[in-house]
């Protein structure tokens, strides 16, 4: 059987002509192919079928919406948790919930031992960093153009099994320092430059939430917790 | 895991344009924590992200860790969506990049455990005497002996309605590599089920 044949660009688009997902200059392009290739036509057939069959048909998901939903809840409630605990004051800590994993604590402190040694080898660059093309991350108590406070500080967790050397390279992308943590959910509180404008405080988290390493990272608001 | 039986397979539109400005509009009210609003949102991404990451994983429980990943980023990130795509787009890049990441963590060979029931003997007989769900399972077998990338486009594009420019932001590539990984995956499939456009469909 003669598989598709016809090289042209419009032959290479015949997928989005079928699903109706070309602009109408493309379009155009291929209907007027069409006109007057029959390979394409005869192609067109056939992508009409398979995108019908593709579409219109599926086997049962054995994953269940119901039982992921409540799941990923559960992660979200047990993230905000986190989030909510103020970080352990230098004089003290935090009594431990008795909800954290052993390992997750014990992960948490090697990276905070790796990192006291390292932090001060993280430099602090006064660079203000552009928002890379996106609006300003906004909160409940911080307007995009206004400096942040002298409080311009960040929550972060870090994915057990984070080097220092990772950390110090993350902290010096977003010219930040460790100044508080860990908290017994493994969280820290890192402090950014102190003119850090709002856009670079977005621009931070956006480094950081894009980074494998950290599995979380939220600005640590001024107002207590809900 | 529980099995709510055999559900129908009867046909919904999974990725209407239309749809995205209810999607945008749950997402608005996710940014701002309303989780009916996400549980809504949930629902509609399930059913999408189980069978595109079922087929990308080729494993139930791997495709179910990603879901979670993935919806629990949505949650995190909704307030950064600024309306640059589609939301559907920005949710399958999620799931896409959460996908290789779990991939580069598991660093275990991934078994096929779908399509294995279709055997080569059926195969080869003549698909216009297929009908109806068989035909369908004959289709999916073909699709999961494609590479995975040429796979991935073919599933973003007939069954995720996305366009060429969407794919090309999800998968992070160069539009012109979509297109010509749909241009072998098509010559692929076309070998693999001749008669595919013969016959009436169900």
């Amino acid at each position: 059987m003669n598989a598709t044949s016809c090289s042209s660009e419009a032959a290479r688009l015949l997928p989005w002509f079928v699903t109706g997902r070309l602009d109408d200059a493309d379009s155009a392009t291929v209907e007027a192919h069409l006109a007057s290739c029959v390979t394409c036509r005869d192609d067109l057939e056939h992508e009409r079928a398979l995108h019908g069959l593709l579409h219109r048909n599926e086997r049962p998901s054995p994953l269940s919406a119901t039982q992921g939903f409540q799941r990923v809840m559960a992660r979200i409630d047990e993230t905000e948790r986190a989030m909510r605990e103020p970080p352990p004051e230098a004089s003290g800590r935090a009594p431990a919930s008795p909800a954290r994993e052993p390992r997750w604590i014990a992960a948490a402190v090697v990276v905070q031992a790796l990192a006291l040694a390292l932090v001060g080898a993280a430099l602090w660059r006064g660079a203000d960093r552009s928002s890379d093309g996106h609006a300003p991350y906004r909160t409940l108590t911080s307007s995009p153009t206004a400096p942040t406070s002298d409080a311009a500080r960040l929550r972060v967790v870090f994915a057990p099994g984070t080097t220092a050397r990772e950390l110090a390279s993350l902290l010096a992308a977003i010219d930040a320092r460790i100044v508080d943590g860990p908290s017994p959910a493994g969280a820290y509180a890192l402090a950014l430059s102190p003119d850090a404008t709002a856009e670079a405080m977005a621009a931070s988290l956006a480094v950081l939430r894009g980074d494998a390493r950290v599995l979380f990272a939220e600005p640590i608001r001024a107002e207590p917790a809900r | 895991m529980d099995l709510p039986g055999h559900r129908t397979t009867g046909f919904e539109a999974v990725n209407e344009p239309s749809g995205d400005a209810h999607e945008l509009e749950l997402l608005h009210r996710t940014a701002a924590r309303d989780r009916n609003a996400f549980e809504a949102l949930y629902h509609v991404y399930h059913r999408r992200l189980a069978r595109f990451l079922t087929r990308m994983t080729r494993h139930p429980d791997l495709a179910e860790e990603i879901i979670n990943d993935t919806m629990w980023i949505v949650w995190q990130r909704a307030g950064e969506f600024r309306g640059a795509s589609r939301v559907s787009t920005w949710v399958m890049g999620i799931a896409y990049r959460r996908a290789l990441k779990a991939f580069r963590r598991a660093s275990v060979k991934l078994v096929p455990v779908e399509y294995d029931a279709v055997d080569d003997a059926a195969q080869t007989d003549a698909c216009a005497e297929v009908e109806g769900f068989e035909r369908v399972e004959l289709v999916a077998h073909a699709l999961a002996e494609l590479p995975l990338e040429q796979r991935l486009v073919v599933e973003l594009t007939y069954y995720l309605g996305h366009s060429c420019a969407e794919i090309a932001e999800i998968l992070e590539c160069p539009v012109n590599t979509v297109k010509t990984r749909m241009f072998h995956a098509r010559r692929k499939l076309r070998a693999r089920l001749p008669a595919l456009s013969g016959g009436a469909l169900p």
